[in-house]
């Protein structure tokens, strides 16, 4: 809070507590409504005593809250009445109670809507009412002459100090146009509180609800009091009615003063909670811990919180998932170290304001949302690690499948259509050397083709793909220089990605059997809740370096005995 | 013998085609993918279809496919599949799926017209065609404790004979023999295998590749 802020507030604070003090109460002229009877004159204490109280706990608990400020210039204000009705103390004391006096109406419509933390939401129409009740009271100032107003009752003996030209007719009309317009005040609370309870969540009645009360017995009581004074524009304090209004007025200032210092309570009541939560939490918490704490501190279970990824500049969230990064604005709190966002608070703007997330962002809080923002930070970056493994593994198979095809469609149709020419040539040759040198050179073709055929098979076998698993094993046990068993039992086909796995696992295993100078290798498979599980026993002790890294790459993991060799590899997605 | 011929690649089809019309075959059509093979097939109504593996649109076992297509719709048309891959799976795939007059062929098995000539002959005869490569990778593969050890050196050859699918008079040719030799030779083997013999070619043909990729 500012200095300048600071000092209004305080001097607000005192001055009302003096003018309550000094300013006479009771007395045998009718100039307040204090001085109507005791009942009254207390009524008028409690109100100032309780807009008084308010403050005191806004200045002891959180003295930028907003609304403080309105809430001390309303406690003056609201003494305002008793200095108009000094009729025996300075005039000019008197004349500033009058001019004063139309303030009221905007500070305990500031003061409320503040206590609703609806003031984002509301300071145009707030502005132009603070507007209006300035005009008011400048053209109070200069042209209401007290004398010559025939509705006076309070007033009636005062000298405006300030006068520059009675004008009686002027004064009639801005009194007109200013009851209008607390009418309108009084009624667009009235229809506010309306629309607030309508999308109220539990949350948000936590929050709002003695605001909500509040704003509508406020917009009721000016309502009222507005169509009182338009039907019957002089005011006698003895009626039951004007004293009666004058009593809602007091209880709508009571309660405007009790909603708005709810807020500080309820947020001082909610960082111990906070702090409670937050004690409990070391190092091994759960992921997703501070958006709990903030969501049960706040009372609003809509409560997110992503982290900022400083590498890559994007956002995850709390078990290190890519989330869109956040729309700014109302509903998304930054949360900044050394001007850097270190993560951005998620709620709901209508349950939870900015203010009240802030409230709960102690130091043991930050210092777990530190925590888990590292292991944001490091998860994601595990799991993009992972999908760029999984990325090239893939690529690595594509490519190689696409080499296989080209070597299917390119060169062997050449060596074939060569081998089929060679053919010919043999048998139409008539001279013995020539086709004895034709002869050889198809046999030459026929060799080159069956090793390319094993080349492009070595490279990718295309049954694999096309045939499957089981079919593409046993192709490989046929060619194997060991005796290879295949045992599976498995139900169709397999995601083509954990087939290629698997047949590499086999087909490095087998290799490395064979060089080991192994008896034979016997291979199972079986599905084990959602993974292939790949044995090959006789295989081993390994290292399987490059099976590990193909495995791991797609999600698995290998483990080595020293006769087997166990992959499991997640066929999930 | 009018034949149709199917292969995506044009100079391996146009190879094709010179080798079937100089071993005396009429080719009566000429295919590019598995919709061309089958309208070719239905319109000129062939004795056999030679056919490539690998055809368009997806590169992967159309030959397969159409086998199965023309099997259903003109039973009694012999189909040759032509292929660059030695894998059993889709042999006994093949057979399974026309297990009359069918054969599965290296590509550059039939530069021999002599081959070519005998493998159609058989096709047409309604027998089945097996590639000498793929049985003898079956019959040469590495077993722990070899079941066909049990057999003399004359039966395992006949077994790799009856396995390409030759009848028993075309292995007593083969190997120049009786044909009652033969009978005999495949009574022994069956029984010495656990198999049960059956009068019918590529029932036997399909019997013989099961058991020989189920060994181990």
């Amino acid at each position: 809070m500012s200095t300048v802020g600071r000092l209004v507030v305080w001097s607000a604070v005192v001055g009302t507590a003096v003018a309550l003090a000094l300013v006479p109460r009771s007395h045998e002229r009718l100039t307040t409504y204090a001085s109507v009877s005791p009942r009254l004159a207390a009524a008028d204490v409690v109100a100032a005593l309780a807009l008084l109280g308010a403050c005191v706990v806004g200045l002891l608990l959180e003295p930028a809250r907003p609304g403080l400020v309105a809430l001390a210039l309303a406690a003056a204000v609201w003494t305002t009445q008793d200095w108009a009705g000094w009729y025996d103390g300075p005039q000019f004391v008197a004349t500033v109670g009058v001019v004063l006096a139309p303030l009221l109406v905007p500070l305990l419509a500031h003061a409320v809507l503040a206590a609703a933390r609806q003031l984002r939401r509301m300071r145009a129409p707030l502005t132009a009412l603070y507007a209006g009740a300035g005009v008011v009271a400048v053209l109070h100032a200069l042209f209401y002459d007290p004398f010559l107003d025939e509705d006076c009752w309070n007033t009636c003996t005062i000298k405006n100090v300030l006068l520059v030209a009675a004008q009686p007719d002027l004064g009639h009309r801005v009194a007109a146009a200013w009851l209008l317009v607390t009418a309108i005040t009084g009624a667009a609370l009235v229809g506010l509180v309306i629309s607030w309870t309508t999308v109220a969540t539990r949350a948000a009645v936590r929050l709002r609800g003695p605001a909500i009360v509040a704003a509508m017995v406020l917009g009721g009581v000016l309502l009222t009091q507005s169509v009182a004074r338009w039907r019957r524009p002089r005011v006698d304090p003895r009626t039951s009615l004007d004293a009666g209004l004058y009593l809602a007025l007091v209880v709508a200032v009571v309660l405007v003063a009790a909603a708005w210092a709810y807020g500080p309570l309820l947020d001082r009541w909610t960082r111990r909670g906070v702090a409670h939560l937050v004690r409990g939490l070391g190092d091994a918490v759960a992921a997703g811990t501070v958006a709990r704490v903030i969501a049960a501190a706040t009372g609003d279970p809509s409560v997110r919180v992503v982290y900022r990824l400083p590498s890559s500049g994007g956002y995850a969230d709390a078990e290190g998932r890519h989330v869109d990064p956040p729309h700014y604005g109302p509903g998304a709190l930054p949360v900044l170290r050394d001007g850097h966002e270190l993560a951005v608070v998620l709620h709901d703007p209508d349950a939870t304001g900015g203010d009240a997330v802030r409230s709960v962002m102690g130091t043991a809080l930050m210092l777990a949302l530190d925590n888990e923002r590292l292991r944001s930070e490091g998860l994601a970056q595990l799991a993009d690690l992972r999908a760029s493994r999984a990325r090239v593994v893939e690529t690595g198979d594509a490519e190689r499948r696409q080499l296989e095809r080209n070597l299917h469609d390119g060169a062997q149709q050449r060596m074939l259509a060569l081998s089929f020419d060679l053919r010919r040539a043999v048998a139409g040759a008539r001279d013995p050397e020539a086709r004895t040198v034709l002869a050889s050179a198809e046999a030459e073709s026929r060799t080159a083709l069956a090793e390319l055929r094993d080349l492009a098979h070595g490279i990718h076998p295309a049954v694999l793909e096309e045939a499957g698993l089981a079919p593409a094993l046993a192709t490989l046990a046929d060619r194997a220089p060991v005796p290879v068993d295949v045992q599976e039992d498995l139900d169709g086909r397999l995601p083509p990605s954990v087939e290629r796995t698997a047949y590499v696992v086999v087909r490095d295993a087998v290799a490395a059997a064979a060089a080991d100078g192994s008896q034979g290798v016997t291979v199972t498979l079986t599905e084990v809740a959602g993974d292939l599980v790949v044995e090959v026993r006789g295989a081993g002790p390994g290292p399987f370096r490059s099976v590990e890294d193909r495995v791991a790459g797609a999600g698995g993991h290998v483990v080595v005995a020293p006769d087997r060799l166990r992959a499991v590899i997640p066929c999930a997605s | 013998m009018r034949v149709v011929v199917a292969d995506d690649v044009l100079f391996t089809r146009a190879g094709l085609v010179r080798l079937l019309a100089e071993a005396g075959c009429e080719v009566v059509g000429e295919a590019h993918d598995l919709d061309s093979t089958l309208r070719e097939t239905l319109v000129n109504r062939p004795d056999v279809v030679v056919l490539d593996i690998r055809m368009p649109p997806t590169h992967s076992d159309e030959g397969l496919v159409a086998a199965a297509r023309i099997g259903a719709d003109l039973p009694g048309t012999g189909v040759l599949v032509l292929s660059s891959y030695v894998e059993p799976a889709y042999a006994m795939r093949l057979i399974d799926d026309h297990p009359e007059g069918v054969g599965y062929l290296l590509k550059e098995r039939v530069s021999d017209t002599a081959v070519l000539v005998d493998a159609l002959s058989r096709i047409v005869d309604g027998e089945c065609v097996v590639d000498p490569t793929i049985v003898a990778r079956l019959v040469g593969r590495r077993r722990r404790t070899d079941p066909l050890d049990v057999l003399t050196e004359r039966e395992r050859e006949v077994l790799a004979l009856l396995a390409e699918g030759l009848s028993n008079r075309a292995v007593a040719e083969r190997i120049t023999v009786t044909e009652r030799t033969v009978e005999a030779h495949t009574k022994l083997i069956f029984q010495k295998l656990g198999l049960d013999a059956d009068p019918l070619s590529n029932r036997r043909v399909q019997a013989v590749l099961a058991y020989l990729r189920s060994a181990t």
